[in-house]
């Protein structure tokens, strides 16, 4: 299995522990990852904004890259899946955008999409092409008993009718994959909700009261950390989390972990072999916690 | 909490701006709006932002009050609106034309510029610093892939975004 390698900005510029993560545990699980060079920003909801035409253009841009090296995209943020998803659904149903995308592709870089590549995120990748059941072959280390509060993030699951992820009001692939590990993925009221990020920059205290809200949640259904697969998502709640206190006054001490950090740790990778000590709150408790887990045996 | 609602006082209508709108909406459709509300109380800011009441000024065209506000820059695009609305309206969609037209004539917040200048400049929303970089060789991890971003610019200028945001060409 080989995918080309989409990392975007977020990870490389601050969360250098989710490409770790992700390179270690893909390659326990025999998956090969092609860096795809010279890719640059894909625009996201960030263009979108401004100029919905430069988003789809530098989306459809990342998708020539990886169609030039014949292989799927594999990506780790949710803004950069669903920006590739929209620029594919354009690109497939709008002629006039697919001459002009094209115009200025071959232009820029001699390069001419014909719409072949399958845009994936992590989680896709691990449910769909390797499956639970290899998954829970690997897996070393049970997490039974840990009290896992999943968070999607939005643009993994919205708008559904373009990106067929998964079921938009009930979704389960991460919750499934939370509990392969045998960990519990808890009921918690705002689960679904947005963590804010998109609009810290716009209205921090509005983006912050979201913050506030979702964290007040997992820790109102006794959850022992909150799980993402969002970069953006993971910078708010964790880097995050003592502003949000600070603000609302109350002290969340919530770890916020990863999904390939989980994942990792499960198969037996150290925790610094899936970055945990670059995590920023509540780290030292979740590992009281998993030796309390693991018992004598824990290793860590 | 800094938020500025749209003010009704001084309404004006603005048939123009109202068509220009509804010419560039890519997907949904806001005459299909009977004022349901469930996008609103699906909206986490719903009581800030309200699509409905946004979709019904689009539809009387009171759309100068809506590009030169704040409101429209504090949905936070999670797009349960539009995954509930029963009528295919969009909402979320519509405001994303709502910002463009906004941008288009000049009120982008400050905020946004900032972060769209990252990309010129870097061709990233955010630079790989150095010591990212070196936390990167610590951790065993190959350098970050390498931008070339005067190709991202050169792509930024080719499709009209330098305009709009008045980046400065070299």
């Amino acid at each position: 299995m080989r995918y080309a390698y989409y990392m975007g900005c977020v990870v490389p510029s601050r969360l250098n522990q989710y490409d770790l993560a992700v390179r270690n545990v893909l390659k326990e699980l025999g998956v090969e990852l092609v860096d795809l060079e010279d890719a640059g920003c894909c625009g996201t909801v960030i263009t979108r904004s401004v100029d919905a035409k430069t988003n789809l253009v530098m989306s459809t841009r990342i998708l020539a890259l990886a169609e030039n090296k014949n292989l799927n995209l594999l990506v780790t943020c949710p803004g950069c899946y669903e920006s590739l998803k929209e620029a594919q659904e354009t690109f497939h149903n709008n002629t006039s955008f697919k001459e002009e995308v094209n115009t200025i592709l071959k232009k820029l870089d001699g390069l001419t999409y014909s719409g072949e590549v399958e845009v994936k995120h992590l989680i896709h990748v691990l449910y769909e092409d390797l499956g639970l059941k290899n998954i829970r072959g690997k897996i070393k280390r049970s997490l039974k008993g840990l009290r896992v509060a999943a968070h999607y993030g939005c643009h993994i699951l919205r708008p559904s009718n373009k990106l067929k992820s998964d079921n938009p009001e009930n979704p389960k692939i991460l919750d499934e994959l939370i509990e392969v590990t045998e960990a519990k993925s808890i009921y918690w009221m705002l689960k679904l909700w947005c963590c804010g990020s998109p609009i810290l920059a716009i209205d921090r205290d509005l983006s912050l009261s979201l913050t506030c809200a979702k964290l007040k949640s997992a820790k109102d259904s006794e959850a022992d950390c909150i799980v993402v697969i969002c970069p953006s998502c993971q910078l708010q709640f964790d880097f995050m989390q003592n502003e949000a206190s600070r603000i609302s006054g109350e002290r969340y001490d919530i770890p916020v972990i990863l999904y390939p950090q989980l994942l990792g740790l499960s198969i037996g990778l150290k925790p610094e072999e899936v970055g945990l000590h670059l995590n920023k709150t509540g780290i030292d408790k979740f590992l009281e916690t998993l030796k309390t887990i693991w018992g004598e045996e824990h290793g860590l | 909490m800094s938020v500025q609602t749209i003010s009704l006082k001084n309404i004006k209508m603005d048939p123009a701006l109202r068509s220009e709108i509804l010419n560039n909406i890519v997907s949904g459709d806001p005459s299909k709006c009977v004022q349901c509300g469930i996008c609103t109380s699906g909206c986490p800011l719903g009581y800030i932002i309200k699509p409905h009441r946004i979709v019904k000024m689009v539809n009387l065209g009171l759309v100068e009050q809506l590009i030169s506000s704040r409101e429209i820059w504090l949905c936070t695009t999670c797009f349960t609106c539009s995954e509930r609305c029963p009528q295919e309206v969009d909402p979320a969609n519509i405001l994303f034309t709502l910002r463009n037209t906004a941008s288009k004539l000049g009120y982008v917040p400050r905020e946004l510029v900032e972060i769209c200048m990252n990309i010129v400049k870097d061709g990233r929303i955010i630079k790989i610093s150095a010591g990212r970089e070196k936390e990167r060789e610590k951790l065993g991890l190959p350098k970050a892939p390498p931008v070339d971003a005067e190709k991202i610019r050169k792509m930024l200028e080719e499709v009209g975004f330098l305009k709009i945001i008045g980046g400065t060409v070299k």
